[in-house]
């Protein structure tokens, strides 16, 4: 006879700890999600939001929305994706309340013509050095920073960052593509013409 | 592998530790609240009930003490010879 092995709570996949929280109310399968995805929650606070303190009280605030709505999550994207969705609107409504502005993307801000539709290899992005990147990155709007980070940090699909941002597919793609030609102006703009290959 | 994007986020993600404690000190309350709310509020709401002239819902008592009462007497326990 196989002996039956007691399945660890560090085991259990998102969903079991959320149908276990939900149907007993003990906090400490909220604790397994918590522990899963605060890192990751906290790293976006801070890149977005570019202030530690307020990353904290962000971090904080998004999983206590996500506490409050973990009945209304109903397995249509995947809990990763859903937590993320909150934090990125948590924090793009952030900076819009503190900054009072509603430029978010770079086709709200101009710069980039709307003649250049020239589409851009994700090498663009993908081979600068990483210090590089983070002064970039840095001087993106929110808007672009946020779908650039679902899409090469989150592996996110076009779909959910459409989802997520409540906007249509073939906009996200006119949206990366900006925001790739925007963050080749920027680089130009600091390192002139070296080249981003490592 | 990680990409470049993801190298730079991963040295962003040590949570400070107070974080967790408020998160889960928070978590606690919310379900102290609710298991409160969900003992408390029935009953509450059948004081109102009677209180107006209505019926109390009545729910049996499955547990606890006087869970017997509303048990039919078993069959065994009847004394010969006497009716129910």
């Amino acid at each position: 006879m196989t002996p039956v092995v007691a399945k660890k709570i560090t085991d259990y996949t998102d969903s079991e700890l959320i149908a276990r929280y939900l149907r007993d109310q003990n906090t400490m399968y909220f604790t397994v999600l918590y522990r899963r995805y605060a890192g990751k929650v906290f790293a976006k606070c801070i890149s977005m939001l570019a202030d530690e303190g307020q990353a904290r009280d962000a971090t904080q605030d998004i999983f206590i929305k996500v506490l409050l709505n973990l009945a209304k999550f109903t397995e249509q994207s995947s809990f990763s994706t859903w937590v993320y969705s909150i934090t990125y609107n948590y924090c793009i409504d952030m900076i819009r309340k503190k900054k009072k502005m509603p430029l978010i993307f770079t086709e709200d801000v101009g710069k980039v013509s709307k003649e250049t539709n020239q589409e851009l290899p994700d090498s663009v992005l993908l081979e600068m050095k990483q210090e590089r990147l983070e002064k970039v990155i840095d001087r993106l709007p929110p808007g672009d920073k946020a779908i650039l980070m679902m899409k090469y940090i989150d592996d996110m699909q076009i779909r959910e960052i459409g989802e997520v941002l409540g906007k249509t597919e073939s906009a996200i793609k006119m949206q990366i593509m900006r925001a790739k030609q925007r963050s080749q102006m920027i680089y130009e703009e600091i390192y002139g013409h070296d080249p981003i290959e490592e | 592998m990680k990409n470049n994007f993801q190298e730079w986020q991963s040295d962003f993600e040590r949570v400070p530790p107070e974080i967790e404690d408020r998160v889960l000190q928070q978590a606690r309350t919310f379900s102290a609240f609710g298991k409160v709310v969900e003992v408390f509020v029935p009953n509450a709401l059948g004081a109102v009930a009677l209180m107006i002239g209505g019926e109390a819902p009545t729910r049996p008592v499955t547990h606890g003490p006087g869970a017997h009462l509303d048990d039919e007497v078993p069959l065994w326990r009847i004394p010969p010879g006497r009716d129910l």
